[in-house]
């Protein structure tokens, strides 16, 4: 009978540990990660756009670098998984167009507002290629309908990273991070 | 030895499973901590989404601020794209509820949308404007709600300032313009000035202020910079014609002289002084350089006696605007002042009046312009001793060169130079390299990081014209406007 005992505890510090406090761990692990990662990808699109509102031009490659110091880890860089597009708006008093596009970082992607002339895009960020805010004619319908002029801001950043796949699945079917700020 | 004490079999029996009620029992602690750092996880991310809308909102909103005919009018025109990016922006921030908020008391004309902000338009007396965007909202919370806390309430406060803008439209209003000689464009000097109407309008009557230079052989200020620019400058843009302002130039004949242009523009920014406002020159040329102003007096060749022998004389010295050697000459020894209304000039009091004076009289050119800018610079190679259409001509581009450097590097008023081109007219086209080194374009080889930097925008025919233009003044709203 003793012998049957022995162990016991063991066995349940293993079960618990196993059902209970691993997947505590993993889900905080998880949520920490994609807490990060939102954060980074949120400032880093923040700033992306309030400069390039501002008239910081990012087609220099200095300037390129300097976002390229902002991102931090985001690795954006034409071998990384950071990218970062940025649009300029233009309009007539009824329609939006896309003017102007820099693309900055992993190769360049397809923005979900509007396309403009500019390098072909990657695989992984056009799987990312929602199509949520454009019309019929492809111009972005989430943006003011500007006047004469006027001009809008787009910036979009979207960071993928298979390293992080499995914290980030939560986030979407996309595993990535996305991130946009009309300016 | 001490003996070591062991546990009775009924102790062990006690003992077993304790892990698990243990466990059980903490996770009535564990829950609600890792419900609190999920909830505190949530409304940190939101509070900041909701910084970068509201940051982002003010900025749109203060670029905003030219639109409208009246100080209320821009500021309802604030409001109103201010809450437009806003509710864009908020799209990907779900379950948020944002008070409700009083009338924006500087816009009482605007309704105000349902999740709407207050943006609160305020003059300073230093050129600029501010407009400050209130945010107040709750953001539901999940775990917390257990222990009967439901939102998160947050504050939030963002200003963005716009920068007044000082700008001056300098017009080729030379003879290529009229199209005559068999150019590709068709009316290229309504369309200019169609154009430049549109985007005169652009800005904010009643608080910018827009003057007009229009230049041939010579510049003419038309307008000095107006705080209430509307109707007057696009009434003098109208006016403006080959047989208008520029006829005695010899405007069916000699060059343009760029460089006076820029530098009558300068002196009128100057004049004006707002250091705190947004300096910017927009030149709009359809040709290169062929004329610049000097001082020739002592170049006179010998035995020639042109005016006062012996004394300065001020004058411009131009190529034909084709660049061909049949038309070099030296006019108006009296113009360059301001206001020089060409049309109202009495004639010289020189021999031949306004006649063209072959350059032969001169055995040579100055090598700095009547703005101290120098002919001689490193853009071009010259001869200065050589008085020909192809040294004129270089000399010229030099002039302009050293004029639009000395505008960039003033500390003082910062000014911004944007050129627009127009191809497609007679004669010589438009030198590219040039013109973007003039605006000191990021994308120009001749870029200088520690200067003002503008942008160069060549229009390659008419129907591009209006759309440099606009472009144009969008950068100007953007430069202008900042967080």
């Amino acid at each position: 009978m003793r012998r049957k005992r022995s162990g016991s505890a063991l066995v349940e510090f293993a079960l618990v540990g196993t059902f209970l406090f691993i997947p505590i761990l993993a889900g905080l692990v998880t949520v920490g990660i994609s807490l990060v990662v939102s954060q980074q990808v949120g400032n880093l699109n923040s700033n992306a756009g309030q400069m390039f509102a501002g008239g910081i031009d990012f087609s220099q490659a200095a300037n390129q670098a300097l976002l390229g110091t902002l991102s931090g880890n985001l690795n954006l860089t034409t071998s990384g998984y950071g990218v970062v597009i940025l649009s300029e708006i233009d309009g007539d008093g009824t329609t939006n167009t896309c003017s102007r596009q820099i693309v900055v970082g992993s190769g360049t992607g397809t923005s979900q507002f509007c396309t403009a002339p500019h390098s072909p895009a990657t695989a992984a960020f056009s799987a990312l290629n929602l199509g949520l805010m454009t019309d019929s004619s492809g111009n972005p319908s989430s943006v003011p309908t500007l006047q004469v002029g006027q001009r809008s801001f787009i910036a979009e950043t979207f960071y993928y990273n298979p390293l992080y796949t499995w914290a980030l699945a939560p986030h979407g079917t996309h595993s990535g991070i996305y991130n946009f700020a009309v300016f | 030895m001490q003996k070591q004490p062991t546990l009775t079999p009924a102790r062990k029996d006690r003992r077993s499973g304790a892990a698990l009620v243990m466990a059980a029992l903490s996770l009535i602690v564990l829950v609600p901590m890792l419900g609190l750092a999920i909830d505190g996880a949530t409304v940190y991310l939101r509070r900041n989404q909701m910084n970068a809308a509201l940051d982002a909102a003010v900025l749109a909103a203060a670029r905003s601020l030219n639109v409208g005919q009246t100080i209320d009018q821009q500021a309802c025109s604030a409001t109103s794209i201010g809450n437009q990016v806003f509710l864009a922006d908020t799209g990907i921030v779900r379950g948020m509820t944002l008070d409700s908020v009083a009338q924006a008391p500087t816009c009482p004309a605007y309704t105000l949308p349902a999740g709407g902000l207050v943006f609160q338009v305020a003059q300073n007396s230093n050129q600029t404007r501010t407009v400050s965007g209130y945010l107040s909202a709750d953001i539901p919370l999940v775990f917390m709600g257990m222990i009967h806390v439901q939102i998160a309430h947050i504050n939030l406060t963002a200003m963005a300032t716009r920068r007044d803008v000082d700008v001056m439209l300098v017009l080729d209003n030379g003879f290529p313009m009229s199209n005559v000689g068999g150019g590709a464009n068709i009316n290229p000097l309504s369309t200019m000035q169609s154009s430049a109407v549109m985007f005169v309008n652009l800005f904010a009557n009643g608080r910018d202020h827009v003057g007009l230079v229009t230049f041939t052989g010579a510049p003419w200020v038309a307008d000095a910079p107006l705080q209430t620019f509307l109707p007057q400058v696009p009434t003098d843009i109208n006016a403006m014609g080959v047989n208008i302002h520029g006829s005695l130039y010899g405007a069916g004949s000699g060059g343009p002289n760029t460089s006076a242009a820029l530098e009558a523009a300068y002196q009128q920014l100057q004049k004006l002084g707002n250091t705190g406002a947004l300096n910017v020159i927009v030149l709009f040329t359809d040709g290169v350089p062929t004329g610049f102003s000097g001082n020739f007096g002592s170049f006179l060749a010998s035995g020639q006696n042109l005016c006062t022998p012996g004394t300065q004389v001020n004058g411009v010295l131009w190529a034909l605007y084709d660049g061909s050697g049949l038309g070099q000459g030296l006019t108006d020894p009296t113009a360059q002042s301001e206001n020089d209304d060409p049309a109202s000039r009495a004639a010289p009091a020189c021999p031949g009046g306004d006649t063209l004076r072959p350059a032969t009289l001169l055995t040579g050119m100055p090598s700095v312009d009547l703005f101290n800018s120098s002919t001689n610079g490193s853009y071009e190679p010259v001869a200065l001793s050589s008085v020909t259409p192809a040294n004129i001509i270089a000399a010229s581009k030099n002039a302009l060169d050293a004029a639009a450097t000395t505008i960039r590097t003033d500390t003082t008023l910062k000014p911004v130079i944007f050129v627009i081109s127009l191809k497609g007219n007679p004669g010589l086209q438009p030198d590219d390299n040039l013109l973007a080194k003039i605006a000191n374009d990021p994308n120009s080889s001749y870029y200088q990081s520690g200067q003002t930097s503008g942008q160069y925008i060549p229009a390659p025919s008419t129907a591009q014209l209006q759309s440099a233009f606009t472009s144009i003044a969008s950068q100007v709203l953007r430069l202008a406007a900042f967080n």
